[in-house]
């Protein structure tokens, strides 16, 4: 069964028109798979291509490492996958005719890394794109094509800038970074010229398949700005525009010929929207504000030129694909900004407070009415209740638990204890540094037989001797009801995953400050005399508090609030 | 979003010539969305809402190292009170703040286990979290507030039986607990939003995404149990077990012709079988590298296949 075909708001016009006969839908589209068959073919076919190519590997041998072997199989394995995908119906198939074109790729830059060949890195990456290009065209399947567009548009973008690392031997992320603006905006335009005139080439043979190639060329740069902000942040830290250590804040107000370049094309789509859509000062008010992001942001030029024509020809799903890259772009300034922290918040709360008056000057640009008045809508009683209960049962209980901890940290004697650290992390309460105390043998027997005949126990007190400085030792387990004599504190010992540790198994500090810790030596602990601990901070072989990170610790109890 | 049209495909199906295309395209791309003025200025609203609301949040965050632990609590009650009362306040956006609520508390909850060095394990946060977010997920009614709350009861049950650690200390530990009550477990995961639309005043209309999150969840659990149990114990009764979990799924999910959870439900078993499969030929039988690759290949081709060609049929025939 075709899924029936929305209409779009421009089909009534079209026939008005005339283009369309009258009392018409549109023809519906071919079936597509859904997400998860998708998924699951590609799943399988992976599966059967990794055990084949392993297989291949096997039989072929030492052949794969000359220029020649790994060369033909290359272009063997991408005429078995177009032979594949010309006469195969199913999308399995199709699935493994693509990894097939994928590994023949690989084994293209395989084969010209192999042996003694003096090929430039530009002549590779170059024959590479002219064989991407090549199956491109030859492949039946548009989503197969699309994604060969994606592929070529990303060997077209690395290409110049590794060429650039052979001839000047820069390092190479840091050459990407210099060139990468100049080619992205040559395909930004070039994407742009053909979503501009591609109505005058609707009828043309070809246009079908260039219309794929430079769709997701265009999709394949978004993509690649994206990567690129991605590996500056993980090759090269928060490197950027406005926070080159030797720059300082400059970059961010001189004015280069690439943010010559970027303004350009911010114009020059402004002029472009402007012209096809009825002129509002809101639209001025964003390309202003895109402008003056050509400042800091290196690519906003290529992603307003695309978000433009993107928008200007509803091609939305680009469009909206072209935001999300400018806000990660934005993201990116903002957080590689060399600002202290509250002065970049603060910019951001101006900028939104400087945004506020215009708007509300622009408010005349809003031509249509308001889609109805707010009415709240009364929540009936019950849901009321069981909110208004839930909401005092949560943070009652959070605040009751708090105040326990704070009478323990305010009244609790301060003790040490040895311990012995390790250092895994944990999932989502940051760092921390896993601890264990050390028993004497009799106390550990004593556990090991409570374990044994009752293992639901998870919690005793033990006996534990201090001495001058406060350190503690552990004697033996409490007896019910006993109270700590002088010299002697009553210790909650807890079995956690399936050892019996004092109070906790693990010490919690915030990400990344925990290298101060490997200093500790000593669990520092308050203690009242009901047995009830917590662990108050950690102390080093001399009884002095470590301090993870500028934190103030260890805990302290803090002083009542005026 | 609705799929743009192939105008390719207009112009071939209604025989158009290139003046008549090019009006076309004129048509169906150069018209301006309606009301996109008012749409702009809506969004730039919101942006500059943003832009306020986050140049706040992160100016506490910046100070939030300076801060007291009161004042750090403060905040985080505050952001579990706000969107408590808002969902009392206004009904419309009862769902919205009931899960910014449910984050905020877990945020909180974090806060309060770091802070205070009390020994609770992670799965005990993930526990009291659910238990405290359960009562305001019932009364909210909502799909998409079931699925963070399933999300939640998943990653604490992950971390109870050990599925939550990294894949180093589960290689290390060894799995020395494993049960079939860890496979119970995750029984009413998966139950719990299958009988949603059953549960009277509380029930759900539509638990599209819930049901999709528990169903993945609990196979996701079972899948790894069963392929653990197997390859670093040898235990065929457990990862029989996870096989008939699966089955259970696959079944309902075939009667309630509900294809996610089906295709989600295809992929483990195929997993499960194949790696079964692949255990007996490494392990027991010492097939060679080389047939045993080229079965492994021919079998996952046809099982893998085979699921993905039914899958399509199947979406075909319901029309999706």
């Amino acid at each position: 069964m075709t899924p029936p075909t929305q209409t779009p708001s421009w089909w009534a016009r079209a026939q008005a028109e005339g283009l369309l006969p009258a009392d018409t839908q549109p023809p519906g589209a071919p079936p597509m798979p859904s997400s998860i068959v998708l998924v699951l073919s590609f799943v399988g076919a992976q599966l059967v291509l990794w055990p084949f190519l392993g297989l291949l590997g096997m039989v072929l041998g030492a052949s794969l490492s000359s220029f020649s072997g790994a060369f033909l199989t290359s272009v063997v394995l991408a005429a078995v996958a177009l032979w594949l995908l010309r006469r195969s119906q199913g999308l399995f198939a199709e699935q493994i005719g693509f990894s097939l074109l994928l590994s023949a790729q690989a084994l293209w830059l395989w084969a010209f890394f192999q042996g003694s060949r003096s090929d430039t890195l530009g002549t590779v990456t170059a024959s590479l794109l002219a064989f991407q290009c090549a199956l491109a065209w030859l492949v039946p399947q548009a989503w197969l094509r699309r994604l060969l567009g994606v592929l070529a548009s990303w060997t077209f973008l690395f290409l110049p800038p590794w060429a650039a690392v052979q001839a000047t031997s820069q390092a190479p992320i840091f050459s990407l970074w210099e060139s990468w603006p100049r080619h992205t905006l040559l395909l930004a335009g070039a994407w742009a010229v053909w979503a501009h005139c591609e109505g005058r080439w609707l009828t043309r043979t070809w246009a079908a398949r260039v219309r794929d190639l430079l769709e997701s060329a265009a999709v394949g740069l978004l993509l690649a700005l994206a990567l690129q902000i991605v590996l500056r942040h993980a090759l090269l830290g928060a490197r950027g525009s406005a926070d080159d250590p030797q720059a300082g804040q400059a970059l961010l107000w001189a004015w280069h010929w690439r943010t010559v370049l970027q303004a350009g094309a911010v114009l020059v789509s402004a002029g472009w929207l402007l012209q096809r859509w009825p002129r509002r000062g809101v639209l001025w008010l964003v390309y202003a504000a895109a402008l003056a992001a050509c400042l800091g942001v290196p690519s906003m030029g290529v992603i307003v030129m695309v978000a433009s024509f993107a928008a200007g020809t509803n091609r939305w799903r680009l469009f909206w694909l072209a935001l999300a890259v400018a806000l990660l772009e934005l993201g990116s300034f903002y957080y590689a900004l060399q600002w202290p922290l509250p002065d970049k918040a603060a910019a951001l709360c101006i900028a939104g407070a400087a945004m506020v008056p215009v708007l509300w000057w622009l408010r005349g640009s809003r031509t249509a009415p308001a889609q109805g008045t707010f009415s709240p809508v009364r929540t009936p009683w019950p849901i009321t209740l069981v909110l208004a209960l839930a909401g005092v049962l949560a943070l009652g209980l959070v605040q009751w638990d708090v105040q326990r901890k704070e009478a323990v940290l305010a009244q609790g004697q301060k003790i040490y204890l040895p311990l012995q650290p390790r250092d895994p992390r944990s999932l989502m309460q940051g760092d921390y540094m896993a601890l264990r105390f050390a028993y004497p043998t009799a106390v550990a027997e004593a556990l090991d037989t409570l374990q044994a005949q009752q293992p639901w126990q998870h919690r005793v007190l033990a006996v534990a001797r201090l001495d001058g400085r406060g350190v503690a030792q552990i004697e033996r387990l409490a007896r019910p009801g006993e109270a700590p004599q002088a010299g002697a504190v009553l210790l909650p010992l807890k079995r956690l995953k399936g050892r019996w540790v004092v109070v906790t198994d693990a010490f919690f500090f915030p990400e990344g400050q925990g290298r101060s810790l490997a200093a500790a030596r000593f669990g520092e602990f308050r203690v009242l005399a009901d047995g009830q601990a917590l662990l108050a901070g950690l102390a080093a072989a001399d009884l002095t508090a470590i301090q993870p990170g500028k934190l103030p610790m260890p805990l302290a109890p803090e002083a009542p609030e005026d | 979003m609705p799929a743009p049209l192939d105008l390719y495909a207009l112009v071939r199906h209604f025989q158009l010539s290139p003046a008549q295309a090019r009006q076309l395209a004129t048509c169906a791309q150069e018209q301006p969305p309606v009301n996109w003025a008012a749409s702009l200025w809506r969004g730039l609203a919101v942006v500059a809402a943003l832009l306020l609301g986050g140049g706040l949040i992160f100016w506490i965050a910046a100070q939030w190292p300076q801060q007291t632990r009161s004042f750090k609590l403060h905040v985080l009650q505050t952001a579990v009170l706000l969107p408590l009362l808002a969902a009392l306040a206004v009904a419309q956006i009862r769902t919205a703040a009931l899960l910014l609520a449910t984050l905020a508390l877990g945020g909180l909850l974090a806060f309060v286990g770091q802070t205070y060095q009390t020994g609770a394990d992670a799965w005990q946060l993930f526990a009291l979290w659910a238990a405290l977010a359960l009562p305001w997920t019932i009364v909210a009614r909502s799909d998409g507030l079931w699925a963070l709350w399933l999300l939640i009861v998943g990653a604490g049950l992950s971390f109870w039986i050990g599925l939550g650690m990294t894949v180093w200390d589960t290689l290390w530990s060894g799995f020395s607990l494993m049960s079939i009550q860890h496979l119970l477990l995750w029984l009413p995961v998966w139950l719990v939003p299958v009988l949603l639309s059953r549960l009277g005043w509380a029930a759900v209309a539509r638990p599209a995404v819930s049901r999709t999150v528990g169903a993945g969840l609990a196979l996701a659990a079972w899948t790894a149990l069963g392929v653990l149990t197997l390859v670093l114990q040898n235990r065929w009764g457990l990862h029989l077990g996870a096989c008939l979990a699966v089955a259970c799924v696959l079944g309902h999910a075939w009667q309630a012709r509900h294809l996610v959870v089906l295709g989600l439900g295809l992929i483990a078993a195929n997993v499960l079988w194949l790696v079964a499969l692949g255990y007996v030929l490494f392990e027991h039988v010492r097939m060679s590298s080389i047939e045993g690759l080229a079965l492994m290949t021919l079998l996952i081709a046809l099982s893998v296949g085979g699921s993905a060609h039914g899958l399509y049929r199947l979406q075909k025939d319901a029309g999706q």
